[in-house]
């Protein structure tokens, strides 16, 4: 792992972000895991301060994050700066209270923020009560950009005692878009579990999962398991992991999956010798920033340590409604 | 040739009503059109386009030396040295029953011919439009292994620098868009897509592969923004800003029916190329046994992006006629074929 993080010290941009591969642009994605990689070490206490910088730097006046410093209007990314500033805040105070502040308005940017139904589309199977996140705002809401969302509300949530006033005063607000946001993905789930990109079916023909959508939706519904269609839906979806997981031998997917089954107490040791495996001689993954700090926020589950691992949820009056397609 | 630049000049120094050629009737009739191509665009769509039909029975074939071949008897052979050039596949899901992606074989016949016309630099690009997990399409479909027996380099167009970019037509109502900065900085973008029916809008050619160079990072994974501005109307505003300058498409292997990924494999044993995507993209139709001026999108193309009559595509090599295989279409598509014989 040692040579992972120095991976991720040596392409740090100039800028203190993160770009996908060496010496292209800072992006917020890569930034937003970078941080979090590094997050717990004293060693890279000054690449995590200056890529707080950048990321910082990138939120707009609406509370929104931008994908890199040449866009101009918010997006899915938010939902990673608030996880970020979250976690950051909640365990080692690298995070000062103006951070704190940052991170409030990003979660009410999210709030504010939601899936819009694409009319005139037929052969689509949508749910059209249930609203969750778009790529980009305007837009549809989809699978991942929900996902992220969920994530982000839900760590802030359990932090709740700890959040300024914005958070606690959305709490009731926060709870019902989780509750919809939920209902969304249990409604596009496949047919033989597992989570496709947004549908799971078009025009008659039921679509196949995807491994890495699929873990990084389990990771979102984690406090779910209370409900019974819930909780069966959930191990449909975790059995599609573990039997295909090794199949396809890709670096997101064998990531996520670890960080997900890790989630739900599943045993991981052997996917994590597979994730080794893919480790190239300069430490990265794919020499890809990105994938190299995934791989290692995975990686260290094996020490205990996993930031998407939801210690609270409040129980919720649940109501999923499941639409057979 | 006549540029909507020259027209407008024309036209207030004439009135339009003097004007009877084709882009003063189409100005005079279509206001819609009139506010959709910008001031900065200017249409290099000549009288005739030169589109070459190659047979190729199959991809163990010299495809390096048939792309050659048409390239160069397309007129394009002397437009490609010292330059830097991105090739374009379409490579969007992986299913091995499924011919959904261009063929490895015809990205490394691409690269063979661009390399011996003297490209100067040549990278193989792609962004996915539905999976965010490129490396393992790479592998899946073989392209990594041609990448690697030519040491090219791939460049992930979902994640690559973005640039924003005006948009030089407005049917989608938007004055930028964010483009990679591997296809803004190319000296010439080549889309080599499948031959394909599409279940939205009909068949997906050339012009549809080019959103591909829509930056998943910025727009997602699909990217919905072309869903929400009509993706005919998006694929013409991003053909007429990008501005591919050819197009080979993969006809060897075709797929019909619920396409693009859902269909059903269709050999059709045919390379098509040329530099004026529209007379590709039409032609291909017409191979497929459908009329190309029922595409929505093709048609509003016609004689801004390209030329889409027959009689103003000179065909070369294979007549339309001896490669035709019709291709199944779903119900929504009967119509592209009703009443063709």
């Amino acid at each position: 792992m040692g040579k992972g993080f120095h991976y991720l010290q040596n392409v740090q941009n100039a800028d203190g972000g993160w770009g996908y591969y060496a010496g292209k642009m800072s992006f917020s994605e890569p930034t937003c895991f970078a941080i979090l990689a590094l997050g717990d070490s004293e060693l890279y206490k000054i690449n995590i301060q200056k890529g707080l910088a950048w990321l910082t730097n990138q939120q707009l006046k609406d509370g929104g994050w931008k994908v890199s410093s040449n866009d101009d209007e918010a997006s899915w990314v938010t939902s990673l700066a608030v996880i970020v500033l979250t976690m950051l805040g909640g365990t080692d105070k690298q995070v000062c209270p103006w951070h704190k502040t940052t991170r409030d308005l990003g979660a009410s940017w999210l709030l504010k923020t939601h899936g819009h139904l694409l009319s005139g589309k037929k052969g689509l199977r949508l749910n059209t009560k249930a609203r969750g996140w778009p790529w980009l705002e305007g837009n549809s809401s989809w699978v991942e950009p929900t996902a992220y969302a969920l994530i982000a509300l839900k760590i802030a949530m359990s932090q709740h005692n700890e959040s300024p006033p914005l958070i606690k005063r959305d709490f009731s607000e926060i709870s019902r878009r989780i509750q919809d946001a939920e209902g969304l993905l249990f409604d596009t789930m496949c047919e033989e579990g597992g989570w496709n990109y947004g549908n799971n079916c078009v025009l008659g023909v039921n679509l196949k999962p995807y491994l890495s959508t699929t873990a990084l939706t389990l990771v979102a519904l984690q406090g779910c398991e209370g409900n019974k269609e819930a909780h069966k839906a959930i191990q449909q979806s975790l059995n599609y992991i573990k039997a295909f997981v090794n199949l396809e031998m890709s670096v997101l997917s064998i990531a996520w999956s670890i960080i997900c089954l890790d989630i739900y107490g599943e045993e991981t040791a052997s996917l994590c010798t597979s994730l080794y495996s893919l480790q190239k001689d300069n430490g990265s993954w794919e020499d890809n920033a990105y994938l190299t700090a995934l791989s290692l926020l995975a990686l260290k589950t094996k020490e205990g340590s996993n930031p998407f691992k939801i210690k609270e949820r409040k129980p919720g009056p649940y109501n999923l409604v499941f639409t057979k397609p | 040739m006549l540029s909507r630049r020259t027209f407008l000049k024309l036209s207030s120094a004439l009135g339009v009503g003097a004007l009877f050629g084709h882009y003063g009737t189409r100005f005079i009739l279509n206001k819609r059109l009139l506010h959709c191509w910008g001031p900065d665009f200017e249409s290099k769509v000549s009288d005739m386009s030169k589109v070459a039909i190659v047979k190729a029975a199959s991809y163990e074939e010299d495809l390096g030396l048939l792309i050659k071949y048409g390239i160069e008897k397309t007129g394009f052979g002397n437009m490609v040295k010292n330059k830097r050039v991105v090739l374009k596949p379409n490579m969007v899901e992986y299913e091995a029953d499924y011919s959904i992606n261009t063929h490895p074989a015809v990205v490394g016949g691409a690269i063979e011919a661009f390399a011996k016309l003297g490209a100067r630099e040549i990278t193989v690009a792609e962004g996915p439009g539905h999976r965010r997990d490129t490396e393992l399409l790479l592998k899946h479909s073989n392209l990594r292994n041609t990448l690697r027996k030519y040491d090219i380099n791939f460049v992930d167009l979902n994640v690559d620098d973005i640039k924003k970019i005006p948009m030089r037509s407005s049917f989608m109502g938007l004055k930028a868009m964010y483009f990679p900065g591997t296809i803004t900085d190319a000296d010439l973008v080549v889309s080599i897509p499948k031959m394909k029916t599409h279940h939205w809008v009909g068949v997906t050619l050339s012009m549809k592969n080019m959103f591909g160079t829509v930056p998943g990072v910025k727009y997602g994974w699909p990217k919905n923004i072309l869903h929400w501005h009509n993706i005919n109307s998006s694929i013409i505003d991003i053909n007429s800003t990008v501005s591919p300058g050819f197009a080979i498409v993969d006809g060897i292997v075709g797929m019909e029916g619920n396409g693009p990924l859902h269909g059903i494999a269709k050999k059709t044993g045919v390379l098509v190329m040329g530099s004026d995507l529209v007379a590709v993209d039409a032609t291909c139709t017409r191979i497929m046994g459908l009329e190309p001026s029922r595409i929505e999108y093709l048609k509003l193309a016609n004689r801004y992006l390209g030329n889409l009559e027959s009689d103003r595509i000179a065909q070369i090599g294979e007549p339309i006629e001896a490669v035709r295989q019709d291709y199944a279409l779903i119900n929504e598509f009967a119509y592209l074929r009703k009443g063709l014989g």
